[in-house]
């Protein structure tokens, strides 16, 4: 069946529910804020700017000749920044970095010009240098928990200090004596396919760096280690030693750095990397790396050391002094970390305030109460399962024995087994929060889990999931790929795949109900083929899809519009294949599970009946709006799901009979039912027990089977 | 006096062109015969007969402006651009080493015609100059050399002027005694040459001991900090050389401090602060390098090599030099005119 029925949900007729479009420029806004390289678009833009600014108002500044020269310098500053990165997302800060590098310079050039070391053992050593003077950082920091300021600032001033011993001692000597050789030359002066050799080093060394940071344990508690140190020591991170780690790396980078300085200038200048700690910082900063830890990636110290090369090259151009550099830097810093309080801190709180944008949905007029619809006292006095033994069973059904399962809230599936149902057991703990439920053929119990996905239960309780991701939607500005409320599930009988609803892709299961303070179609129906392995939408845009049936036949699939108070049909066979249609009439209530009844007919579940008000508020998103933004949560007007009832639908979707418990006590909500040999058997999303009643005349034991979901289709 | 300068500097360019034609002096020059209208008027020395040089450009990079030192010789190479019609662009690193080159290299990506270099050390420039070269760009540098040798290097001679000095400061202590040094960055070429020169006269000189040589990089209030420790560590210092008059200052005003004044001599070079120091009595001798001709020079210089390059000589080929005259200012010659300069003489 390939992807031919993926389409978007077809307005229906004019007497149907009406429902906005599902784009909205604020839910845009939200998404696009909401996404993990916001945080990176802001200081590359800010990049962008700079350069696009610089090469307008700096002449000889956007030259081929001048990228070419800054991109050398830049891949030293780069790896400095990656080190100090590094050092940052791990929660502490690196000031001596200025110092490592000018001692790695200075130490270099030594072993190379006095000792006459081969170039390979030079740098080597240079490299080996840089890990212990980071070590040195590290060690304090991480054994004895020395702040990390205070202790980079000591060596800071130690390193400088050997370096300016150095420089007199060995000074002289050591700008007198010369050096060639071409390993040397073109590690400094090289370049391969016109790109410098430092920037090939730095590309290698950033691709590394981000991928242990971003791919691996040691750089996913790093990270944990910068976010919050204590919650890491107590999930079991060796919070000491990654910390330490850390500004190992940062002297190893630093000397690296060093030892391309070294061999671009071969100066050992003793002013080598004074107050490069400043630029460095600046530069992470305005790439948008957290100076409180725990946030910073590679590509953001990249773009921020662009940012910074740009503007003091560009300074350079103007000729302002190094003072106006350093005034002009400092400046961007201090933009850079208010912008990183300011819109990092707020931007959540910011998301929260605009990310549901209510848009009007206008309901059919409700029907008279008469007839079919006629209130009455079916449910009460239903008999009470598992009554204060189970929380929430969304589902129930019933295997071939008789046995009654239905999922929890603690996230477990229970069964309850025995003549009277007395024997409850945990059949499985699947976790998440169960919901929909239907048996395949090999008995196998297919269950719908909020915040997990599509899973199945082997009779010999082995859980497994079947799919917990579908095909990414290819206008959509968040990733959507990942299932997260699949709410219904049914077998088609006829090939074995599984059509199941995923309610909502913009709310979790806890807060399923702002969806309907939203009103948009965020849901879709998904379709997993168990012969293929492939999951793909079958339908996208769907006001809150819920219940799912596979018609008798097979020809068609059910599903509920809960928001939108009616049932669809999807046919998926037959000459009017791919089309959608609506299935009855629409609804006095916010309709949950639909499912087979005995006789070709079926059941739904109203999870809660229309009331005149509330229709009058999801016709006004303006309310809402209003709503949400001038009154707690608590006194919101919300839909009515607390009382609820059962309707039994023809063939053709007309109610013939409904089953009401107008007091609301013992089922106070209705989310599925399920009969099975001439019994009703009723789940509700918050209910204390699942209920029982025998069908009268409506459910008079359908002759062909037990379970009306094994009546396949009729020839 | 200025077009008496330009006059003659236009000769020695076209001299220097013609040795390096291969041609003898008697000979007429090659250009001068393609308008054989303008060679038969013969003797005339009209500017018309020399390649015009105006329009170019000469980059100055020094240590950092804002300094009397680099200031003046801003001031005398626009005076003479201005006159040439030459544009001056400047590149101040402001101390920053790692700034130095990449602000010479951000003039060769200008392609200027000329750059002027004052190096922070030997070794930081000499690439960037020799890939200046290598586009064809001209190269000088000031008092402070690098290893790659320019084509024009204007300055004093360090040796011979630490020789002088070393001599000065043996003899204000009397020929015995204990001396310390404040020296610039020490990979400087001026420093080591300095120092070079120094000690050849303290090596005659075995009375005088050195308890100390520090690097105050060219700073004022490190060398004071240097030079108020020293004093303390040494109750019987006779005399402190200290390598720049901006240094030699804030040293002198240590030993003022310290009311050492007349028992701890101050020797040191340049003549700005150098002449008030002698002026307020702290400094005993300050050696002056002449820095405004210094300026001069550099133009003059300038003008010759652009007449070279028009007249097909290519940059990095030869290397020439001229060596700045040594004058010794104590409190008997400090108020003569023209011995003191102020960064805008």
């Amino acid at each position: 069946m390939s992807g031919v029925l993926a389409g978007r949900a077809a307005p229906g007729p004019a007497r149907a529910t009406r429902a906005r479009a599902p784009w909205s420029f604020g839910i845009f806004v939200a998404d696009l804020l909401g996404k993990k390289w916001m945080e990176s678009i802001v200081p590359a833009l800010l990049c962008a700017l700079a350069a696009l600014a610089l090469s307008a108002a700096v002449p000889h500044f956007a030259t081929a000749a001048t990228f070419a020269s800054l991109s050398r310098e830049y891949g030293e500053i780069a790896l400095l920044a990656i080190g100090e990165t590094v050092v940052l997302v791990s929660g502490g800060i690196d000031i001596s970095i200025g110092s490592a590098f000018a001692l790695s310079n200075v130490f270099a050039l030594i072993l190379l010009r006095l000792v006459g070391a081969p170039v390979a053992a030079a740098g080597v050593a240079t490299l080996a240098l840089g890990a212990l003077l980071g070590a040195l950082n590290g060690a304090p920091i991480g054994a004895l928990k020395v702040n990390p300021l205070l202790t980079t600032l000591v060596t800071l001033i130690v390193y400088r200090g050997v370096v300016t011993l150095l420089d007199v001692r060995l000074g002289g000597a050591l700008a007198r004596a010369s050096f060639t050789d071409p390993t040397w030359a073109f590690l400094g002066h090289g370049s391969i396919a016109g790109v410098p050799t430092s920037v090939w080093v730095l590309g290698v060394v950033a691709l590394a760096v981000h991928g242990v940071l971003s791919r691996s344990r040691f750089g996913w508690q790093l990270t944990a280690v910068g976010g919050d140190r204590r919650s890491a020591r107590h999930a079991g991170i060796e919070v000491d030693r990654l910390r330490a780690s850390a500004y190992v790396a940062s002297g190893v980078l630093a000397a690296l750095a060093g030892l391309l300085f070294a061999a671009r200038l071969g100066s050992g200048s003793a002013r080598t990397g004074e107050g490069l700690e400043f630029t460095v910082l600046t530069a992470v900063v305005v790439g948008g790396v957290s100076l409180l830890g725990g946030r910073g990636t590679i590509p953001r110290a990249l773009i921020g050391s662009a940012t910074v090369m740009m503007l003091s090259r560009g300074l350079l151009l103007l000729n302002a002094g190094s003072e106006v550099q350093q005034l002009v830097l400092a400046v961007v810093l201090l933009a850079a970390v208010g912008f990183d309080v300011k819109f990092m801190k707020h931007r959540w709180s910011f998301i929260q305030k605009i990310y549901i944008r209510p848009a009007s949905i206008e309901y059919p007029p409700l029907p008279e109460f008469t007839g079919a619809w006629a209130p009455n006292q079916r449910l009460r006095g239903a008999e009470a399962i598992g009554l204060d033994r189970i929380e929430g069973p969304e589902d129930v059904i019933l295997d071939r024995q008789g046995r009654v399962y239905a999922g929890t809230r603690e996230g477990e599936i229970v069964r309850f087994g025995g003549g009277d149902f007395r024997e409850r057991e945990v059949f499985a703990r699947v976790g998440g929060r169960p919901l929909g439920l239907a048996f395949d053929d090999d008995d196998h119990l297919v269950v719908c889990i909020g915040g997990m996905g599509l899973y199945a239960v082997a009779p010999d309780r082995a859980v497994r999931c079947l799919t917990d991701r579908t095909r990414r939607s290819l206008f959509r500005l968040i990733d959507d790929s990942r299932l997260r409320l699949a709410d219904d599930c049914d077998v088609d009988r006829l090939d074995g795949s599984i059509y199941f609803s995923e309610a909502t892709l913009r709310f979790e299961m806890e807060t399923w109900i702002l969806d309907c303070i939203e009103g948009r179609p965020n849901g879709r129906l998904v379709r997993y083929d168990p012969k293929t392995g492939r999951t793909e939408t079958v339908l996208e845009d769907v006001i809150f899809p819920n219940g799912v049936c596979v018609s008798h036949d097979g020809q068609s699939v059910l599903f509920c519009r809960t928001w939108a108070c009616d049932v669809q049909r999807l046919w998926i066979r037959g000459a009017k294949r791919g089309t959608l249609e609506p299935f009855g009439p629409s609804l006095p209530g916010y309709p949950d599970n639909v499912n087979k009844a005995s006789h070709g007919r079926y059941w739904l579940a109203l999870t809660g009946m229309r009331t005149p008000s509330f229709d009058l508020m999801m016709r006004l998103p303006g309310v809402r709006r209003r709503m949400m933004k001038r009154i707690p949560p608590q006194e919101w007007l919300y839909p009515n799901v607390n009382n609820g009832l059962v309707v039994l639908l023809s063939a053709d979707g007309e109610p013939l009979e409904t089953y009401w418990d107008p007091t609301g006590r013992e089922h106070p909500n209705i989310t599925s039912m399920r009969e099975h040999d001439g019994w009703l058997y009723l789940g509700g999303l918050n209910n204390n027990r699942i209920g029982r009643i025998r069908l009268g005349e409506a459910g008079e034991r359908d002759p062909s089977r037990g379970r009306p979901e094994e009546a396949g289709a009729p020839a | 006096m200025n077009s008496l300068a330009i006059r003659r500097s236009r000769c020695a360019a076209l001299a220097l062109a013609l040795a390096l034609a291969g041609c003898r002096p008697q000979e007429p020059p090659p250009q001068a015969a393609d308008g054989g209208e303008k060679a038969s008027r013969g003797a005339e020395l009209t500017a018309e007969r020399f390649p015009r040089i105006d329009g170019k450009t000469v980059g100055f990079v020094p240590i950092g402006l804002g300094t009397p030192l680099t200031e003046e010789w801003l001031h005398r190479i626009r005076r003479g651009a201005q006159r040439l019609g030459w544009k001056v662009v400047t590149r101040d690193p402001n101390w920053d080493a790692q700034a130095q080159p990449a602000a010479i290299q951000s003039l060769i990506d200008q392609r200027v015609d000329a750059i002027v270099a004052h190096n922070t050390d030997i070794n930081l420039n000499a690439e960037a100059l020799r890939r200046a070269e290598e586009a064809g760009i001209w190269t000088v540098t000031v008092n402070m050399a690098s290893s790659h040798l320019p084509s024009l290097h204007v300055g004093g001679e360090w040796g011979t002027g630490g020789a002088l000095q070393a001599e000065a400061l043996v003899n204000a202590c009397g020929g015995r005694g204990k001396v310390a040094l404040i020296t610039g960055d020490a990979s400087s070429q001026a420093t080591l040459d300095l120092l070079r020169g120094g000690q050849k006269v303290f090596d005659e000189n075995p009375g005088i001991s050195i308890v100390a040589t520090q690097a105050a990089n060219w700073d004022r209030t490190r060398a004071h900090d240097i030079a108020a420790t020293l004093l303390t560590q040494h109750a019987d210092l006779c005399g402190l050389w200290v390598f720049w008059d901006q240094m030699a200052y804030g040293a002198a005003l240590a030993v003022r401090d310290a009311g050492r004044q007349g028992q701890v001599r101050v020797v040191t070079m340049d003549s700005t602060i150098g002449c008030q120091g002698v002026k307020d009595g702290i400094i005993d001798v300050t050696f002056s390098f002449h820095v405004p001709e210094q300026g001069d020079q550099i133009v003059a210089g300038l003008a010759m090599l652009f007449q070279m390059a028009e007249q097909g000589v290519k940059p990095g080929r030869f290397h020439t030099a001229v060596w700045s005259e040594w004058t010794k200012i104590t409190r008997e010659n400090v108020d003569q005119p023209g011995l003191c300069y102020t960064g805008k003489t």
